[in-house]
């Protein structure tokens, strides 16, 4: 158990390694001087010629790229993120501050996805080619097609400006930083997040529940004289909840993506908004450490998605598939 | 119903499935009774709808599967009342209190009939909690009992074991366990040795016997296999499109066969010593669609002997000899 | 035989469309998507107006007969500007989306078949892939290339491959054991041939399916990059680029006609080609896989 777990941990320092190495070379490529990118400005500012190319010497700028791109790995790790060109503040000091934001809606967005596609799809699954089956089908699928934003600008039309029950965006109000004021913040963007998800996590459920019932242990268990409902959530779901597991880590790096349109429109300053005004400030410095923590992030998820079903499926659990 | 000597009797069972817009007509008529303590063989092709009425008995039918008629008296106590499982409601309390506990099941396919997700232990606990009221400890101490009693080495440490960790044959040990833990009346096993090798399709039947012996159970076999029925059974049925066409005792039906569908299954069976130069009989043909109701004896098409009568419409069973029914206007064809 | 071979397959097709047909879902969203493509199509048909057309006397004019759904923050006919804007967004989303596919099954279909190193290296690229949201690196080029449609659909293509080489790369991991593959080898046919000709049709229902519904998806992030500024170029009419003026408060809460408008005719479209995709999957009694 404990070996699978560290060898799933170990597994993805390659990729670390890969991803972290497409963004140095995209950091390299980028046009201007990356000197503006790494070093406090205000340190910088009236400096001489001479003064620049001596920083930049200190700096190992000149060095063999292999060696700066091990340097800049060390600095990542000691948390040296660069400058950001247009607030003049660390790199590091930003994000802090944003993505917990974003944590928190793509967070919540990810549970109503994962609740109401289940919920639906466990439906479907037992009550299937019935109403209930077509129309649940139907509300998942008006939820992948409707743009998240479309919806975002239409609740905000109604729940904002007409029924005024909550607000047009922001994070939270100015001395009401708890959870819960916080809440009615995220309600809409996480909603508008999750809708689109819930399509994708009902047919999967739906897919995989009516695969697992049609298995010959459920007839089993049903031999023995257990009540359909308990065959359902003992034997069936049990079984039929992994893929979707896999399915819900897989999407959320869409979640992570689509965040960037609606944290816009919600005006919700997390990392997608960060990473859209960095963007058309030209600020790519920014911007690129957040696509580097959103991958990371997306690579540490996917891990902790094997974990998890190494535990629920001891087949996984101990090595045999 | 004589509920001292027969602890089964279905009477004209018939079970369809919707399957589409068609209807497949599985179990047309089927009588048969099943004796206290004994090992009843049903043997058939294929489709011929003997694994469906096992599956009617305890209702473990898939959705689209209906019961059109006829009566399942089981009468779990010896001199005791005869109750009709065809009238109670499929997922109903009744239903499920017969379920594993009166009549057990075991199946075809030991690998894929166990949850991969829990121990075995637990899988068997499962089936003695539902119907009897013991402590865990207790309980376990029964299973552990119980798998060592059906040769399962080391079962304390097999007990926390997942179904994967087993062989095929154990699973299917296992799966006995399953079905014997709360002592059931009548043990049903629907082919169960068909997925297995040679070597341990001998082991299993055996042990079936010897639960037999131990407990009292009287057991249903069914299988397509002859010589399974030759060599484990007391009494057997012969099945062909959902009828049954011939029954009795093993010694009858494999001396004395009437039908000849029977006749032709006995004679495919090569037995030791046989002369060389024996043709082993083959029936020409092949099964009919199922899903087109007949309205006449359904073996006519294969049948050598068939006459006009048997085009006309279904033969009764007749008692040709004590214990010994045939379907059949043609009567093996001696007429 | 090879006449049987023949009329078997027509038989299956016959089948899988009258299936399609009964597929009342799949019905609808057909009829959706033919409808609005062919309403976009033949715009001039229905309007009168040229969609870039500025009339700074008729900003914001409400809907009359003349501009049947008023006009927008340029005096620009807004029917004209949904229906011609239609053209561009959906030819996007076609050619976007059978590239992707079409890209996605080659990888899929070599990766698959030769197996070892190489299907480990490109399994490897498609997990590096998967890293990243696509959305943000659609951002980070876009904002580094600089706005425009070619742009926008190459790298839509180059992320967007993934989902369907996975799919078609385990169907060959398991369709060239069968032993028909033997027989094929055996006769002296060649890898390619046997790769495109003899396996890759098998894995046509997804394939369609997936073409499908990611017509819909890339609708709506054509929609979604024109919406935040990043996407088609401002002065080219698409639906994103209309709903791109709701970005301004006054045009959302004073002129919602501006952006439900394009943004209904954005979900219809995408609808339509969701509702296909879905009744396809069960037209060709394909699982979900991801």
């Amino acid at each position: 158990m404990r070996q699978y777990f560290i060898a799933r941990f170990l597994s993805i320092i390659p990729k670390l390694l890969v991803i972290t190495m497409l963004i140095f070379f995209g950091l390299k490529l980028l046009p201007g001087d990356p000197l503006a990118r790494l070093v406090n400005p205000e340190e910088m500012s009236g400096a001489s010629l001479e003064q620049m190319e001596a920083k930049r010497e200190e700096l190992g700028l000149n060095d063999p790229v292999i060696v700066q791109y091990v340097r800049w790995l060390g600095n990542m790790l000691k948390g040296d993120f660069g400058y950001s060109l247009t607030s003049h503040s660390p790199v590091r000091k930003i994000i802090a501050q944003r993505f917990p934001a974003t944590l928190e809606i793509c967070g919540l967005a990810m549970i109503f996805a994962a609740f109401f596609g289940l919920l639906m799809g466990c439906q479907c699954a037992r009550h299937r080619n019935t109403a209930l089956d077509y129309g649940n089908t139907v509300i998942g699928l008006i939820g992948s097609s409707f743009p998240g934003f479309f919806v975002a600008m239409c609740l905000i039309m109604l729940f904002a400006l007409k029924l005024k029950w909550l607000p047009t965006g922001g994070r939270m109000t100015v001395g009401e930083t708890g959870l819960l004021a916080r809440l009615k913040y995220m309600v809409l963007p996480s909603f508008c997040l999750g809708f689109s998800m819930i399509a994708n996590v009902m047919r999967m459920t739906r897919d995989s529940m009516l695969d697992v019932m049609n298995r010959d242990y459920i007839t089993t268990a049903r031999a023995k004289g257990e009540k359909e409902g308990v065959i359902f959530a003992k034997h069936v779901f049990r079984n039929g909840c992994t893929p979707v597991i896999l399915l819900l880590i897989g999407r959320f790096s869409l979640l992570v993506g689509g965040s960037t349109i609606i944290e816009t429109v919600f005006n919700y300053p997390g990392m997608g908004m960060l990473m859209i005004t960095s963007i058309s400030a030209s600020d790519y410095q920014v911007a690129m450490m957040v696509l580097l923590l959103a991958a990371v992030m997306v690579l540490l998820l996917s891990a902790v998605g094997d974990v998890i079903i190494a535990l629920l499926d001891p087949r996984v659990r101990f090595g045999k598939a | 119903m004589d509920t001292q000597n027969t602890i089964l009797q279905i009477d004209h069972l018939k079970t369809r499935f919707k399957v589409g817009k068609k209807t497949v007509y599985a179990v047309n008529d089927v009588n048969l009774s099943v004796a206290r303590g004994h090992v009843q063989g049903i043997v058939g092709e294929s489709g011929c709808g003997k694994s469906v009425t096992m599956r009617t008995v305890l209702q473990l039918l898939s959705p689209n599967a209906y019961i059109a008629g006829g009566d399942i008296l089981f009468a779990p106590e010896p001199g005791g009342d005869a109750i009709d499982l065809a009238k109670m409601d499929r997922y109903g309390e009744e239903m499920r209190a017969i379920r594993g506990q009166k009549i057990a099941m075991i199946f075809q396919n030991p690998m894929a009939s166990l949850n991969p997700v829990y121990t075995i232990g637990s899988q068997i606990m499962e089936n003695l909690l539902l119907h009897e009221k013991v402590d865990k400890e207790e309980a376990k101490k029964r299973i552990i009992n119980l798998l060592a009693e059906l040769g399962i080495p080391e079962p304390e440490q097999r007990y926390n074991e997942y179904p994967h960790q087993f062989s095929g044959g154990m699973k299917q040990r296992v799966m006995i366990a399953i079905a014997m833990i709360c002592n059931p009346g009548l043990l049903i096993a629907d082919e169960p040795t068909t997925a297995l090798d040679v070597t341990i399709q001998a082991q299993i039947l055996r042990l079936m016997l010897e639960l037999r012996e131990h407990h009292g159970t009287s057991v249903i076999i069914v299988t397509h296999n002859m010589g399974i029925i030759a060599e484990y059974c007391d009494d057997v049925a012969v099945m062909y499109m959902g009828r049954v066409v011939e029954s009795g005792t093993v010694r009858q039906i494999f001396q004395n066969p009437q039908h000849p569908y029977t006749r032709a299954l006995v004679r495919c069976v090569p037995v030791p010593g046989m002369p060389k130069t024996n043709d082993l009989e083959t029936i020409s043909g092949s099964t009919p669609d199922a899903s087109i109701a007949f309205d006449h004896c359904e073996f006519e098409p294969r049948c050598k002997f068939a006459t006009e009568a048997c085009r006309k419409g279904f033969p009764q069973a007749v008692e040709c000899e004590p214990g010994h029914m045939v379907s059949c206007f043609a009567r093996g064809g001696q007429s | 035989m090879e006449a049987k071979k023949k009329s078997t397959r027509s038989s299956n097709s016959k089948r899988q469309f009258q299936k399609l047909l009964a597929n009342k879902l799949s019905l609808v969203g057909f009829i959706i998507l033919v409808v609005i493509t062919l309403m976009c199509t033949f715009a001039f048909l229905l309007t009168k107006w040229d969609p870039s057309f500025i009339d700074m006397s008729l900003r914001y004019a409400e809907p009359s007969s003349e501009h049947i759904l008023g006009c927008d923050q340029s005096g620009r006919d807004v029917w004209a500007r949904v229906l011609y804007g239609g053209r561009i967004s959906i030819a996007i989303g076609i050619v976007c989306s059978v590239l992707a596919n079409v890209l996605g099954a080659a990888v899929g279909c070599v990766s698959g078949y030769y197996g070892g190193k190489l299907d480990q290296a490109l399994v490897f690229v498609k997990e590096i892939f998967g890293c990243f949201p696509t959305t943000m690196i659609v951002l980070v080029v876009m904002g580094l290339s600089g706005q425009g449609v070619l742009v926008m659909c190459t790298i839509f293509v180059l992320t967007g491959w993934p989902s369907t080489m996975s799919y078609v790369r385990s169907r060959m991991l398991s369709l060239k054991t069968e032993t028909f593959v033997e027989n094929l080898r055996s006769t002296g046919v060649g890898s390619i041939s046997i790769m495109f000709r003899h396996l890759l049709p098998n894995t046509l229902g997804v394939f369609i399916i997936n073409i499908t519904t990611n017509i819909g998806g890339y609708v709506l992030s054509e929609a979604g990059l024109s919406f935040l500024g990043l996407g088609v170029p401002k002065g080219i009419p698409t639906w994103g680029n209309m709903l791109n003026a709701a970005r301004s408060f006054t045009v959302m809460s004073e002129h919602p006609l501006l952006w439900i408008i394009p943004g209904i005719a954005v979900s219809l479209f995408a609808l339509g080609a969701h509702f296909l995709g879905d009744g396809l999957r069960d037209v060709f009694d394909v699982k979900t896989e991801d």
